[in-house]
Parts: C-alpha cells; sequence; structure tokens
C-alpha cells in the first residue's frame, strides 16, 4: 500500500470534493486551451493568407492615408478609393525582378445599392493577368465567369451566393462563384471583370442615382509578384525609385498588422484567461488545504503507525497530482473539443479562414497545458499544506474531527 | 522496556506559557498494563504524546528498549515508531477512506521494503477482534465499537512490544467498553506491555499498575514493585 494506493484512495471515498477541486480546473484550462488554440489557429491563417495572397508587393498611390485606407480594406474590406494613372503600370513592370503583375481598381457600393445594406468594397480586376483572386475561387467558377457577362465572385462573407442577382451603379451582376474563406477583407469584397467596370462606369451617367467617375486608365492598385530568389526589400525600393508617384507595400507587413489587430485580442484574451486560472489555482487550493486540515487526526494517525513526514507529504502531493492531471487534461481536451465542434460558427465570429491549428500544434498545446496546468496546480495546492505538516503529530490527532 | 526521565512540556501561548508535564519519569517495565488516570487536562495524554515519540517533549529523554526516542532522527523515529508500538486513540481511530482489511495492514507498508504485507496475519487480526464478516467494510458503515476494534488490530499488525491507548473507550457504550477491554486484558496475558490514559477508575481497575496525574505530574502510583520506579 503506497502513496499513490492511498492517495487514489482518498479521491475516490471523497468524490464531492475531489470533483469541487477539480471543476474550477477543468473550466479555466478548457477556456485556457480554446483561447491559445484560436489565437494560434487564426495567427496560423493569417500566415497560410499570405502566403495564398499571391502578390509580393503592392503598389498604391503615395501617401500615409492611402496606405492606412490600402491595409484597411485588405484585412476589413473596408472600401477605399485612390487611382493611378496607367504609366505607373508600365513602369512598374519594367523593373527588374518584377516577374508579373496585375492591376486592380477600387470601387465603393452606394448605400443603397440592391443587394446588401451599407457600403461594400467592389474590385475589378483582369482575370487574364490575375493571379490573386481566382486562386480562393470555389468549386468551377472560373469556368462560369468565362461564359458570363457580368459576372461578379463574392467574399465568403458577403450574404450572396452562386447564381444570386445584385445591381450597382445600375448595372445587374450575376454571382459567378464564392470565395473560400480567407480570414482577410477578401472575406468582405466583391469582385468583377475590368471590362465590367468599364461598363458600369459608362452606364452610370444614366443608369445611377449617382454617376461613378474613374477615369479610363486609372487603376487603384498594382500587384506584383517578384522573381523567384528577388530580394523583396530591394524590388521594393527599386520600384518606388521608378515611380516616385507611388509607394510599395509588403505582403508581410500586411501580416504584420493582421497580427497586431489578433494580438490585441488576445491580449485582453489572456488577461482573462489569466484571472480564471488564478481564481481556479486559489479555489482548488483552499479546498484541498480545507481537506487536509479535515485529515489532520488521519495524518496524525498515519505518523503514529510509522509514515513519516516525507511520505505525508509525498502522498498529498500525489493526491494532488491526480487530481489536478486528470481535471487538466480533461480541460484542455474539452476546450479542444469546443474549438473543434464550433469551428465553423468562432472562424465566423473572428473573421477568420479558420481557427483550428494543425493536429500537431493542437497536441502540443494540450500536452503543454495539461503539464505546466498540473504543475502549477499541485504546486498552488500543496503550499496552504505545509505548515499544517508541521504540527506535531499527537497535536494533530487531538485536533482533529472524530472518525 | 520504558524509562522516562524528567520530562516537561510546555506551550507558550497569548496567555503565556502553560506548563502540560512539569517534570515526569517514570519506568514501565516488559509485560506491565499501566493505566494512567487523572482529571482532564492534568497531562495524561501528552505523556502518552511524549512516550509514543508523537510529542516532542520540551527536556527530557525518553527510552524504549535503551533506545532514546527523540535523539532519533525523524525517519528514523517513525520506523522505531512502526516496529516497536502500536497505538489506540479515540479521536483518530481508522483511515476513513481504507477498508477494514487494509486499515489493518496499513502498518506493515511504512516498514522496509524487505518485510512483505502479510494478508493471512491481518486476516487473523480482524478475526480475533470479531470483524471477520467487516473485512472489507468501510469505516462510515462501522459503530464506534468496531472501529476502535480495526485501530486495535491495525495497532498489532507489525506485533509491537508495547501498544499506547489514550481513552480507547472514551465514546463507547458500557457493553462495547468492556467488550473492548476484555481485548485489552488478553493482549496484557499474552505479554504485551500497555500503558492506557483513561478519566475512568474503574477501567483502571484491568491494570496492574495506575499512574494518577495531576497538573503535569504523577502524583500518585500503585503497584510498583520496584523500589526504582520513581515519579515527582
Amino acid at each position: 500500500m503506497n502513496g499513490w494506493y492511498l492517495a487514489l484512495s482518498q479521491i475516490k471515498r471523497n468524490p464531492l470534493r475531489s470533483a469541487l477541486m477539480a471543476i474550477g480546473i477543468v473550466i479555466a484550462a478548457a477556456f485556457m486551451t480554446a483561447v491559445a488554440l484560436l489565437i494560434v489557429g487564426v495567427n496560423e491563417g493569417i500566415t497560410n493568407t499570405v502566403k495564398r495572397l499571391g502578390a509580393d508587393i503592392m503598389v498604391v498611390p503615395r501617401g500615409e492615408k492611402i496606405a492606412r485606407q490600402f491595409n484597411e480594406a485588405l484585412l476589413t474590406g473596408k472600401p477605399a478609393t485612390f487611382y493611378l494613372a496607367t504609366a505607373t503600370i508600365e513602369k512598374v513592370s519594367r523593373v527588374p525582378g518584377v516577374e508579373n503583375i496585375s492591376s486592380q481598381i477600387f470601387v465603393e457600393t452606394l448605400t443603397n445599392a440592391r443587394c446588401c445594406a451599407g457600403k461594400f468594397f467592389i474590385v475589378a480586376f483582369d482575370p487574364d493577368t490575375d493571379f490573386t483572386v481566382k486562386p480562393w475561387l470555389k468549386d468551377e467558377a472560373g469556368l462560369s465567369i468565362s461564359q458570363m457577362e457580368d459576372w461578379m465572385i463574392v467574399g465568403d462573407r458577403i450574404l450572396l451566393r452562386k447564381g444570386s442577382e445584385a445591381q450597382f451603379y445600375g448595372t445587374t451582376f450575376t454571382v459567378a462563384g464564392v470565395l473560400e474563406p480567407t480570414g482577410t477583407g477578401m472575406d468582405w469584397t466583391i469582385y468583377i471583370s475590368e471590362k465590367s467596370l468599364r461598363k458600369m462606369v459608362t452606364g452610370s451617367g444614366t443608369k445611377a442615382e449617382m454617376p461613378l467617375r474613374i477615369r479610363q486608365g486609372d487603376y487603384s492598385s498594382i500587384l506584383v509578384k517578384a522573381q523567384a530568389g528577388a530580394d523583396l526589400i530591394d524590388l521594393a525600393e527599386k520600384i518606388e525609385q521608378a515611380a516616385p508617384e507611388i509607394q510599395v507595400i509588403l505582403s508581410s507587413t500586411v501580416a504584420k498588422l493582421a497580427r497586431g489587430q489578433l494580438f490585441a485580442t488576445a491580449y485582453v484574451l489572456g488577461c482573462i484567461v489569466a484571472g480564471l486560472w488564478i481564481m481556479a489555482l486559489v479555489m482548488s487550493g483552499v479546498i484541498f488545504s480545507m481537506a487536509v486540515r479535515e485529515r489532520r487526526s488521519q495524518i496524525g494517525l498515519l505518523i503514529a503507525k510509522g509514515a513519516n513526514k516525507n511520505f505525508i507529504f509525498g502522498m498529498l502531493t500525489k493526491e494532488s497530482i491526480l487530481i489536478a492531471a486528470t481535471s487538466c487534461l480533461s480541460g484542455c481536451l474539452m476546450g479542444l473539443l469546443i474549438v473543434f465542434s464550433f469551428r465553423e460558427l468562432l472562424s465566423n465570429a473572428l473573421g477568420a479562414s479558420d481557427v483550428l491549428p494543425t493536429a500537431a500544434t493542437a497536441g502540443l498545446f494540450v500536452a503543454a497545458f495539461s503539464v505546466l496546468g498540473t504543475a502549477t496546480a499541485v504546486i498552488t495546492a500543496i503550499m496552504p499544506v505545509i505548515p499544517i505538516l508541521r504540527t506535531e503529530p499527537y497535536e494533530a490527532i487531538k485536533q482533529g474531527a472524530a472518525t | 522496556m520504558i524509562s522516562a526521565i524528567n520530562i516537561t512540556k510546555t506551550y507558550t501561548g497569548q496567555d503565556g506559557t502553560i506548563t502540560a508535564l512539569g517534570g515526569v519519569s517514570f519506568k514501565v517495565r516488559r509485560g506491565d498494563f499501566v493505566a494512567v488516570i487523572g482529571r482532564s487536562g492534568t497531562g495524561k495524554s501528552t505523556l502518552l504524546g511524549v512516550t509514543g515519540g508523537l510529542l516532542k517533549p520540551s527536556s527530557g529523554e525518553v527510552f524504549l528498549d535503551g533506545q532514546s526516542v527523540w535523539n532519533l532522527d525523524e525517519q528514523s523515529r517513525a520506523r522505531f515508531r512502526g516496529q516497536k508500538i502500536g497505538f489506540v486513540f479515540q479521536n483518530a481511530s481508522v483511515i476513513s477512506s481504507l477498508t477494514v482489511l487494509e486499515n489493518v495492514v496499513l502498518p506493515q507498508s511504512f516498514l522496509p521494503k524487505s518485510t512483505t504485507a502479510n494478508m493471512s496475519r491481518a486476516m487473523n487480526l480482524i478475526e480475533s477482534v470479531g470483524l471477520g464478516h467487516r473485512t472489507h467494510a468501510y469505516p462510515d458503515q462501522l459503530s464506534g465499537g468496531e472501529k476502535r476494534r480495526v485501530a486495535i488490530a491495525s495497532a498489532l499488525m507489525n506485533d509491537p512490544p508495547l501498544l499506547l491507548a489514550d481513552e480507547p473507550t472514551g465514546d463507547l457504550d458500557s457493553e462495547t467498553e468492556s467488550e473492548i477491554m476484555s481485548l485489552f486484558a488478553n493482549l496484557w496475558q499474552s505479554g504485551t506491555t500497555i500503558i492506557m490514559v483513561t478519566h475512568n477508575q474503574q477501567l483502571a481497575n484491568y491494570a496492574n499498575r495506575i499512574f494518577k496525574m495531576d497538573d503535569g505530574l504523577i502524583i500518585e502510583s500503585s503497584g510498583q514493585t520496584e523500589a526504582e520506579d520513581s515519579f515527582s
């Protein structure tokens, strides 16, 4: 009959106390794991998004305000409107190190567009040169594009589905496809062809409540794909030198901005998790020390029967390890299950492409949190017990409740 | 067998220093059954705790079979206690999370690893205290008298030469009290040395020696046959 056996017998014979000790830890561990997995999952999503963004460098007109608007549009889909002249495209395409370019034109819908409430961001692109939008297309939307006149592709968060129609500036567009969720502003953006846009601009004078004024040959941004092995910083400098009227935004900067937003949320959630964890530890520690205090006479009896204080300390540590490890592991698995079960819902709520990290990362987090959680819970449970163990065994027997 | 020399035990609290034992000396021979009697708060239990190595004296020495109990380190004292002394308490008689059998076997767990738990001895002990039919019962399924019998069986598991009992029948009815005292009498007759603390004068009649305590001192000793027995 060793310390583990005695510890387990205490847990089994006091299920209510053991459950009370465990419940706080289970809840806190579940919340902690869920939050950590969400943050890591969203972060991985951002990395994937930037990887799949397609463009290494984005070119927009010079100006701090424009850069801010552009980043916002990319990350949140908030409409941005600014324009570059056609000559800029030629200058950028001639810079050594540029492999491919694709231009886009930005438009803001009118508030009362016949599809959706509020203003939406329309991006017009050339399907022949595009390498940023089409990779995100679901199904066989590419085929539909080639067969349709005024098509549009909508982001995952726009409440329109394939075949739906919507009218912008007097021109009716049909949804040809829906993008996969990206966790970026693309989810809130409507994509149309450059050809349709020019047609819409022309027709808006007579059909729309307010004409759309974009000059022939104007573009909003140029998306640049660098040649393999090119130094992006160096290339960005060269592009800015070639066309002083523009500024260059690296895709890594977009990721940095997205992470900045994520970490602000993570900080708040982290504080809540820390508070919850501390509360759970205190609660479990108080219950455990109260339980040990109640058992003082039995501890004294064990010493009378030949146990030394190291054995008693070990037995109590083992008891707290059994409770803490079981509850931490259960809580962590519950957290994983919550994120897994509400994956879609959480993705939508957070505007992320996915909230679940890879299986390896999730497993690592569950294991790490189980071990760390157990360690902190055991330390917190055992610390208040140490003074009780200093009591003389005979005093403990006399002070304890009768059995 | 036991020699206690000038034992004192004082407690310092908010009300000043309280003397629980004021310099007690006594000797107990192998095979004695000593009843320590006296009113509440006269130091009986304190004397038992100090003698059994469970309560450190402020000064003085206790020798058990020639070994100074309080000169041993904590681990050695625990081992020594496990081998030499069995305890029966009123307050804490059994471990509530263990069955009758587990409670009886428990003291063997603290002996050196070479000694394995002897289930048949435990079963015999349980039978001898009349609880053969309750082997797998938990303490909350037992009566007060049954718990005390389990405590006695457990105290005897390591076959200790000395049994220390603190008010072993304190909260039991008279019938159960008689049963428990019969067990003690049988143990004594089989050669176990017993020191029993009680406030019941009638129970003291089971013993061959009586120490009467008052105000932290043994004020009267009856039944001693050797001149060296002394008390202060």
